[in-house]
């Protein structure tokens, strides 16, 4: 199993836009892929879980992967919350 | 996008049928001119012919349908009474695609030879002139307008037309029965004819067979089923006004679904903007449900509810207190 942190820096955090991105990115790899915050934990290819850590801007989250592409699967995750911002300021 | 098509003319003997159709709501007999019942009227619009019966035959719009009303008659009685027929002779001479009688007037002798002579079908209605004119202006209106044709399916859910396309063997017709299962109502199987109608407000659409041969429809590996029959003549409707288009997909994996229904897709029919979703069959998804869903949001749309903007404002607002207290 990878793991790596990654810190929420768009202005509005994790809601249902930047979730939905998310799950989709998830959702292109066969690894069982989980988001966890201050030990809450949830399944990243649900959009409804992820809305559930209600995480806001500056929060530090970690990723897990487990399968075959799991280091792909984290590199694009990573990508999209630190570097494109979900597209979002 | 569908071709913008427009019916060119319609023959007399239509507008016959279309009474019929409406249980002889205008009554027609044909009065004179039965020969010539098979013209063509090739203009929505009526006129009333009192300037030139009266001898002003400039601008006369003889191409529309001609209603004779209590004063024309009238003055045609007195115009032959005062033996001055010569402007009733002229206006026979043109080619006028059929006259109707209103009040259920009889006409003279006179003008019926010549209409019989001329092969102009004279038609008498029962209603007043009023009622007549605006009776068939609606039916011209909806007999011209414009319309485009869909290979797909069309069910009134919750007094929405929902339009259901797809690719053959999807599971179109499938689902419309599924959906006149759940109490919704049958419109047309494989072919849909949308026609764009004005309105007070602007442009509405309208969803109709584009063949009428009754409610039938064809389900792969049963036959061919009389919805009627089956369900009872109350899960059949003629029409419906168009409010949502539903595209059936096969269901790929690597394809980004609409997840939260935030963001509304549109098809552009005859350019009005009908809203549109796309929905992925697969096994296991019962494609019924999700239609009458998806007709059932749009019903909340319109009244103003997004459940998936409602969830985003609690999340945000949730996330800006738990950073207010930090």
């Amino acid at each position: 199993m990878k793991r790596i942190s990654v810190t929420i820096s768009n202005e509005y955090g994790l809601h249902a836009r930047p979730a939905s991105l998310l799950a989709n990115t998830a959702s292109q790899y066969t690894s069982e892929i989980r988001i966890i915050k201050e030990g809450k934990e949830v399944n990243a290819k649900s959009i409804m879980n992820l809305l559930l850590l209600a995480a806001g801007k500056g929060t530090i989250i970690d990723v897990t992967a487990e399968g075959t592409d799991d280091n792909d699967a984290l590199e694009a995750i990573r990508f999209l919350i630190e570097e494109r911002k979900f597209d979002e300021k | 996008m569908a071709e913008e098509l427009k019916l060119k003319s319609i023959k007399v003997s239509k507008l016959l049928e279309i009474d019929e159709s409406q249980n002889f709501l205008m009554g027609f007999e044909v009065l004179a001119g039965g020969a010539g019942l098979d013209k063509d009227i090739t203009c929505p619009e009526i006129n009333r012919p009192g300037l030139t019966l009266s001898g002003f035959m400039e601008h006369f719009a003889s191409e529309r349908i001609l209603v004779l009303g209590r004063g024309e008659v009238a003055y045609i009685e007195k115009l032959i009474a005062d033996n001055e027929t010569e402007n009733v002779e002229k206006f026979f001479s043109f080619d006028i695609p059929v006259c109707i009688v209103t009040h259920g007037q009889s006409i003279p002798q006179y003008v019926m030879d010549f209409a019989d002579m001329r092969s102009i079908p004279v038609l008498r209605t029962k209603l007043s002139t009023e009622k007549f004119i605006a009776l068939i202006t609606t039916i011209l209106d909806d007999l011209f307008a414009s319309y485009a044709v869909f290979h797909g399916n069309l069910v009134s859910i919750y007094n929405i037309g929902v339009m259901i396309l797809g690719s053959s063997g999807i599971g179109k017709s499938e689902s419309v029965l599924g959906l006149v299962e759940r109490g919704h109502k049958f419109i047309s199987d494989d072919m849909v004819r949308v026609k764009k109608l004005r309105t007070p407000s602007g442009f509405e659409l309208k969803g109709e067979p584009y063949v009428d041969y009754g409610p039938y429809i064809e389900i792969r590996g049963i036959g061919i089923i009389n919805v009627s029959q089956y369900y009872g003549e109350g899960r059949v409707l003629n029409f419906e006004h168009m409010g949502l288009v539903v595209k059936l997909v096969e269901w790929r994996s690597d394809y980004n679904y609409d997840r939260l229904g935030m963001e509304e897709q549109y098809m552009n029919i005859l350019g009005l903007d009908i809203p549109m979703k796309e929905i992925p069959v697969s096994s296991g998804r019962n494609v019924p449900l999700l239609i009458e869903v998806a007709a059932y949001r749009e019903v909340m749309r319109r009244l103003g509810y997004n459940s998936a903007e409602e969830l985003e404002r609690k999340v945000i607002n949730f996330m800006k207190k738990e950073r207010e207290l930090e």
